[in-house]
């Protein structure tokens, strides 16, 4: 059998890896159009901020080994087509390749601003990492840098100019930072910390044109002129479905390839993973897209295993996600208050503040929960969490209470952990539990 | 653009827009935006509004209709509301939450 994957991120490899797994004599092809295959998009900014010290840091496995493993992957190499009743894509410099199954993991690209000026240089989209590596030495020449609407990487892309010393001004027509995804409350510390690092914020704002002599030197925004050597363009994730609308593959409202449990297309024999798809919301049931690199890679896994002949199914997604804002932690899982009212969903909310550990042991910070019920159920519907640690552990457990229909009254009167150095006596999702308890009776 | 993806970003925008806005002014968060055209009016003063007020009943059956991945085969949700906690802690005493 000869499965083909078009797409080298944390999708693709893992479709080609799992296919692997139920049928090792499979012949497993990769394309890619990039240089590189199965790196981490996400570490650019942390080295660019100078934490972490090399992009060759970032990548999950060598040519060689995939090599070994009997995955055969053509680098810069661009799939033109794909003729789904023939059962043939078309490959640009290799003519037509026949395929027994076809996995698509075609990623996603930043929403393009459609701006005059777009074409200068100084205007960066972080994703690829041989690029990352040119765009890193030009960091280092840059004064003053405009971030252009504030996405998750944005966010990252500002800590790491800041660390650079570099100016950053953020611009976003958003009323705060990753507005789409954060309530305000939640946001307010990491707002701050950019305050006092000397960040510009125009929230409410737009980006209307770059300027500059073939190099970027300024943007033009709604609120002015803003000089700078850099953008930084941080707009939403949209998928890349070309290839897919082109060949006649079903897409969803988002843009994205509508898949089901198992991936599979609505074309026989062709699954798709990742950014490119979009997965159903396992509370309101609305289809997501753009969503982590662990939710690419088990999707991606799912589709190599059916696709190999394995029986595997992904559920709807409940999407904990976590990341570093600053000097603080940010993260959530489900609804927040903004987009639980935006969709229209009925809830009541507690917040609680507390501390990552005893109060008199030495690193000890503060953290803020904040859980969202459903009033007729009184089940958990999603949760905000900033804190200056343990995120990502809460974002991760309250993530499964979503999905598993744990109540309010369950979490009230939960167990945790107490120990001086890692957790103090008050868990504060408990008491974030109380408190929607309490505003329940209300 | 197909019908379903206009509806989607359009709704989408609009909707977190006006949700943006209830939600900052009950923190304290100033949110701008006049309308800048027809097109911004029509979404923020007529659909909006008429989303808000339609039964949840409707606007999921609405959701549901239109084309995507939430209408193909995908494992059901687990029931709810589970069992019910016998108490919930109020002023310091257990009760039955059905109380």
């Amino acid at each position: 059998m000869k499965i083909v994957v078009v797409g080298g991120g944390a999708a693709g490899l893992g479709a080609a890896g799992a296919a692997l797994g139920v049928d090792p004599s499979a012949e497993m092809v990769v394309y890619t159009q990039f240089e590189d295959v199965a790196y981490s998009p996400c570490g650019i900014p942390f080295v660019h901020g100078k934490e972490i010290e090399s992009f060759d840091r970032l990548f999950l496995a060598t040519k060689e080994q995939y090599q070994k493993q009997g995955i055969d992957v053509h680098y810069t190499t661009t799939v033109e087509s794909i003729d789904v009743k023939r059962h043939v894509i078309k490959v640009a410099g290799e003519g037509e390749v026949r395929y027994d199954k076809l996995v698509l993991a075609t990623g996603w690209n930043y929403r393009d601003p459609n701006l005059p000026g777009g074409d200068l240089k100084g205007i960066y989209r972080v994703k690829n990492i041989q690029r990352a590596r040119e765009w890193d030495s030009f960091l280092d020449t840059v004064k003053s840098a405009v971030v252009v609407e504030c996405g998750l990487i944005a966010v990252e892309m500002v800590t790491a100019l800041v660390h650079r010393g570099i100016k950053v001004t953020v611009v976003d027509p958003g009323p705060w930072p990753m507005a789409e995804v954060v309530d305000p409350d939640i946001v307010d510390p990491v707002r701050a910390g950019w305050a006092e690092a000397g960040v510009t914020t125009l929230w409410g704002e737009q980006v209307t044109a770059f300027g500059g002599d073939g190099t970027l030197s300024y943007v033009e925004t709604t609120a002015g002129r803003v000089e700078a050597q850099l953008a930084i363009i941080g707009t939403r994730k949209v998928p890349n479905s070309d290839l897919a609308r082109a060949a006649g593959i079903a897409l969803g409202g988002t843009g994205g390839i509508v898949v089901d449990a198992r991936m599979q297309t609505s074309a026989s024999d062709v699954f798709a993973a990742g950014d490119c798809t979009e997965i159903p919301h396992g509370v309101s049931g609305v289809p997501l897209q753009g969503l982590s690199g662990s939710h690419a890679y088990a999707q991606g896994k799912t589709a190599g295993i059916n696709a190999a002949g394995g029986v595997r199914e992904y559920d709807p997604v409940y999407v904990p996600w976590a990341m570093l804002a600053g000097e603080w932690m940010i993260g959530g899982v489900s609804f927040g208050e903004t987009t639980a009212s935006a969709v229209g969903m009925n809830y009541v909310s507690g917040v609680a503040k507390g501390i990552t550990r005893a109060r008199y042991y030495p690193g000890v910070k503060p953290i803020t929960v904040k859980l969202l019920a459903d009033p007729g159920t009184r089940c958990l519907i999603g949760a905000q969490i900033v804190g200056g640690e343990g995120v990502k552990e809460r974002a991760d457990f309250l993530a499964v209470a979503v999905r598993a229909g744990i109540t309010i009254d369950d979490l009230a009167t939960m167990e945790n952990v107490y120990s001086p150095a890692i957790g103090a006596l008050n868990e504060p999702i408990q008491m974030a539990a109380l408190a929607v308890q309490q505003n329940m009776r209300r | 653009m197909s019908f379903s993806q206009w509806l989607r970003t359009n709704s989408q925008q609009y909707l977190l827009a006006d949700a943006q806005q209830r939600i900052g002014r009950k923190n304290g968060v100033t949110v701008y935006g006049k309308p800048r055209s027809l097109k911004d009016r029509f979404w923020r003063y007529i659909f909006v509004p008429t989303y808000k007020i339609l039964p949840d009943g409707l606007r999921r059956s609405l959701i549901h209709a239109m084309p995507g991945s939430h209408r193909q085969a995908w494992p059901k949700q687990s029931a709810r509301p589970r069992p019910p906690h016998p108490f919930v802690r109020s002023n310091g005493q257990d009760r039955s939450p059905k109380k």
